[in-house]
């Protein structure tokens, strides 16, 4: 592979990155902008003056601004994102043990959301202006406009609430844990479902409208009529052909999807009471925990610039065209 | 040129073909009761300008249009089968094989994300089940060789945005004749090319012609290209056909206006009798835009009140067939 | 090179998309609601105590009332208000950033455009609505910093498309014409760039709209909207628990209105872009 697309890929790695640095100066200032003493503010409620002044020694708060800049990022990078007071322990601490859970239900929500996504989405190409298509795509338009806590709401009244299907709150019933091996699995998922179908059908509008605009682009193209005039099996054009070519700008839609969901993760761990990263945004928020929040900030900041530059990276290598410049 | 047996439509028998586009927003009718055919081993030409359903026509006879193209026609016989009544699997078979389609602007009609050799593979299996993925990269190599392209392992691995326009027609030839077909169909082969690229190319369709005995359906504005390889040629203006007789006849005794305006405007152009290229645009008919009239009027320097209706192509000494009042 | 309004035949456009005929009549049905909101009800959304408790819909109270008896048809109808005034205030402060610093800097080229760009890297690249959420924890939630922090939030990914039409624009024959006549390089931008920037940028406004009042009853939802102006999110918030205690009213009503108000600002988009770009197979 030429030197030219690893240069590019490289150079692309490195300017996000710095996009970190300057997330954390931004917060850091944003942070500081707040009315009142920022020690006050972030010992919380009903602090002793002592518990203030120990923060205020801890944060350097009483040194000058570029000075408290520099003690924090040198403090990011050997990975402390400070102490959270609402927790006591540090940040970095409870951020990592809540990421499995996010990961589960951001991730099962994506997977449903991409792979029914894309089927509905193909489907609607093929069956381009027919009843079928219509109506996958006009529920498509009311999915998409409808807000994720209007739509939990409704699956809670109707699965938890009327019909008691599925649970509230939590993800795991009381009492189960790894050791009771399948059951615990089964009972994580009972607590998964409502969920992760709620990120999925606010997530799958966005796939099914992009599939279909593209794999009807695909369909109309010159070499698809070529393919069939070269009298190739309509199965296999329809697959190898045009679905593949139909797929690659989803692929960065998908990328681009991770960075947006974020606040339909906050929303819906919220409401499903699903203790994950995106309810401790909340919490942080409730109890004016800032080193928290910041962190927390943080963390997610990392994670889209990670998954912009691995969603880059797949694109380059999938696509000849790119990756052949 | 070679000559044929007049067994009138034994390869290609299209009778009363029509084609209308149509959408939400417009509605052309591109093709108008056309009737076409074709013999063993003979080679048409259908010219035309942009607009004038030439296109249309030759992607028409396979059923290659798009959904909102209506196609309907009395009879449209390829080698004895009925393609109006065929099934789309029986199509398929046809098509690649019996028939195929050579197009302009080459690359675009190549899947961009998959290498030329792949896709050369694909196209060598689909006709032939028991050919191995070794076997059918070999005979790629041996097609890429007979359609004079010099490195053709270098080729294979490319794709089709890394080959130059002349290099992928080339590759698109190599596959249209891999399956020895009857009947190759090129639309404007070469008006995407380079002037020195194309005298290459359509003399290698020549080559290949005599080889394989194939015949072939030249699309084309340029009755020069015309002129070089087919023995008959029907002329289209505005969907419909104005004059059609062998080529000698077309070129020595054009009785069409639209005809003779354009042998008179390449001939103007080739040697360089631009003030004779004046005379031929004509775009003073003497009969009024917008009437209902011949398609041709309004830019027929011959045009007369007769124009008035639409005549019939009808015909007129020997061969030759021609749709204009002066004839009738 | 200018489009003329009156090249638009206003029949002909309504049935060449179906979309923006239905998304004209869904929003002209809302926002007659909003605007009548005095006329239908006399009740103040915000005022508690109208009845003892959650009450189901009846001829007082057309959608019920909730826990603390606040009359759900007048909240649902004012709400309009609430996010029409925050959507289309928000809105018009993006666009209009966006289109300056997208001109300039698309138009200009050189060190703006390079800053621009980085701008619009490091926003795409943070989780915007979490940043929202912390802004508006430290400005404090009230209408004007939720409107203002949106605007801010939201303008450096439509300068980003702004800018790219720009550079598009500012290569054709009539621009050119324009600078080999002397005209300044203001003139060419108000005159020429900008004019044929504003279709595209339609679309895009659309869009930002209905993201508008998405992202404010996101906020309200969440606690962090201004308590002082009813927003359907907090609504929302508020049948969370309503719920549990059969007040499915309490859902139902704000969560229809705030999606049909979505759909029709999409649908408008959708349609909108039918009308400026026919020419693609949809």
């Amino acid at each position: 592979m030429p030197g030219g697309t690893k240069e590019y890929l490289l150079k692309r790695t490195v300017i996000s990155f710095l996009m970190v640095p300057a997330v954390v100066i931004f917060t850091f200032f944003l942070l500081r902008l707040a009315p009142g003493d920022p020690a006050v503010l972030m010992a919380g409620e009903g602090a002793s003056p002592e518990f203030v002044e120990m923060i205020r020694e801890t944060y350097g708060l009483n040194k000058p601004l570029h000075e408290q800049l520099i003690i924090y990022l040198s403090k990011l990078f050997t990975g402390d994102l400070g102490y959270s007071f609402t927790f006591k322990r540090a940040v970095i601490d409870v951020i990592f043990e809540r990421i499995p859970l996010t990961l589960l239900l951001a991730g099962t929500g994506a997977l449903i959301a991409i792979s029914l996504g894309i089927f509905l989405g193909v489907l609607a190409a093929i069956k381009k202006d027919t009843l079928a298509d219509n109506v996958i795509s006009s529920t498509t338009l009311i999915f998409y406009s409808i807000p994720i806590f209007a739509l939990a709401q409704f699956l809670v009244l109707f699965f938890v609430i009327e019909t008691r299907i599925f649970p509230l709150s939590g993800y795991v019933s009381l009492g189960l844990s790894w050791s009771d091996g399948l059951r615990y699995v089964l009972d994580v998922g009972w607590h998964l479902a409502l969920p992760a179908i709620s990120l999925a059908l606010i997530q799958m509008a966005t796939y099914v409208k992009l599939t279909r605009t593209s794999m009807i682009e695909a369909l109309y193209s010159n070499y698809i009529i070529a393919a069939k005039a070269r009298g190739l099996d309509s199965r296999k054009i329809l697959f190898k052909h045009a679905l593949r070519n139909a797929l690659l700008p989803i692929i960065t839609v998908a990328g681009i999807q991770l960075g947006l969901i974020i606040g339909g993760v906050v929303i819906t761990e919220t409401i499903f009471s699903w203790p994950g990263v995106g309810r401790l945004t909340i919490e942080a928020i409730d109890a004016r925990d800032y080193p928290l929040l910041m962190g927390v900030f943080i963390f997610t900041s990392i994670s889209v610039i990670i998954a912009n530059i691995v969603t880059d990276i797949v694109y380059t290598y999938i696509d000849p065209r790119v990756k052949l410049r | 040129m070679i000559s044929v047996e007049v067994k009138n439509g034994s390869l290609l028998d299209v009778q009363n073909l029509n084609v209308t586009y149509k959408s939400t927003m417009f509605r052309v009718d591109a093709v108008k009761d056309v009737s076409i055919t074709m013999n063993k081993g003979e080679c048409i030409a259908i010219v035309g300008e942009s607009g004038s359903g030439k296109s249309t026509l030759a992607m028409a006879v396979m059923k290659l249009l798009p959904p909102y193209a209506t196609v309907t026609a009395d009879k449209i016989m390829f080698n004895g089968v009925d393609i109006l009544k065929v099934n789309d699997k029986e199509l398929a078979k046809i098509r690649g094989k019996d028939v195929t389609v050579i197009f302009q602007d080459p690359i675009s009609y190549l899947n961009p994300i998959i290498s030329v050799g792949d896709q050369m593979i694909e196209s060598l299996s689909s006709h032939n089940d028991k050919i191995t993925k070794k076997e059918a990269y070999e005979q790629a190599i041996d097609l890429l060789k007979k359609v004079r392209i010099a490195d053709p392992e270098r080729i294979l691995k490319m794709y089709p945005f890394q080959l130059s326009g002349g290099m992928a027609q080339r590759v698109f030839i190599a596959m249209a004749v891999s399956a020895n077909p009857k009947l190759l169909i090129a639309d404007e082969p070469t008006t995407a090319l380079d002037l020195t690229i194309q005298a290459q190319i359509l003399k290698l369709l020549n080559s290949l012609r005599k080889e394989f005995n194939l015949s072939i359906m030249l699309i084309t504005h340029d009755l020069g290209l015309a002129s070089y390889i087919a023995d008959r040629i029907y002329v289209m203006f505005n969907g419909k056909v104005v004059e059609e007789d062998l080529a000698e006849g077309i070129f020595s005794q054009p009785v069409h206006p639209y005809t003779q305006m354009l042998i008179a405007s390449s001939q103007a152009i080739y040697h360089g009798r631009t003030r004779e290229l004046s005379k031929t645009i004509s775009d003073m008919g003497k009969v009024e835009k917008g009437k209902k009239a011949c398609d041709f009027a309004d830019r027929c320097a011959k045009s007369s009140e007769a124009c008035y209706n639409e005549p019939q192509l009808v015909k007129y000494d020997g061969t030759k067939k021609v749709r204009c009042w002066l004839v009738e | 090179m200018r489009l003329k309004l009156s090249n638009l035949n206003i029949k002909r456009t309504l049935r060449r998309s179906r979309s923006l005929t239905l998304s004209l009549i869904l929003l002209a049905m809302v926002l007659f609601l909003g605007a009548m909101a005095g006329f239908l009800t006399d009740k103040d959304p915000l005022k508690t105590g109208y009845s003892t408790g959650l009450t189901p819909p009846n001829s007082d109270f057309l959608m019920g009332t909730d826990q603390l008896g606040r009359d759900v048809f007048s909240w649902t109808i004012y709400g309009v208000r609430t996010a029409l005034f925050v959507s289309v205030t928000s809105t018009t402060l993006t666009v209009a950033t966006a289109v300056l610093v997208g001109l300039f800097a698309g138009y200009f080229g050189g060190k703006p455009d390079q800053l621009l760009m980085r701008i619009t890297d490091f926003f795409l690249s943070i989780p915007r609505f979490i940043l929202i959420i912390f802004a508006v924890i430290i400005f404090g939630p009230t209408l004007l910093n939720i409107i203002l922090i949106l605007s801010v939030f939201s303008w450096p990914s439509i300068a980003r498309i702004v800018r790219a039409e720009v550079l598009t624009i500012k290569e054709r024959e009539y621009v050119q014409a324009s600078r080999v006549i002397g005209a300044s390089n203001l003139d060419i931008m108000f005159n020429e760039v900008l004019p044929n920037v504003i279709p595209p940028m339609l679309v895009a406004s659309a869009l930002q709209m209905s993201d508008a009042i998405l992202v404010e009853a996101a906020l309200s939802f969440l606690g962090l909207g201004d308590p002082n102006i009813p927003s359907w999110g907090r609504m929302l918030a508020i049948a969370r628990q309503a719920i549990y205690a059969g007040g499915w009213w309490t859902l139902l009503y704000p969560a229809m209105f705030i999606t049909i108000s979505v759909l029709a600002i999409n649908l408008l988009a959708d349609g909108l872009n039918d009308v400026l770009n026919p020419k693609t197979i949809r």
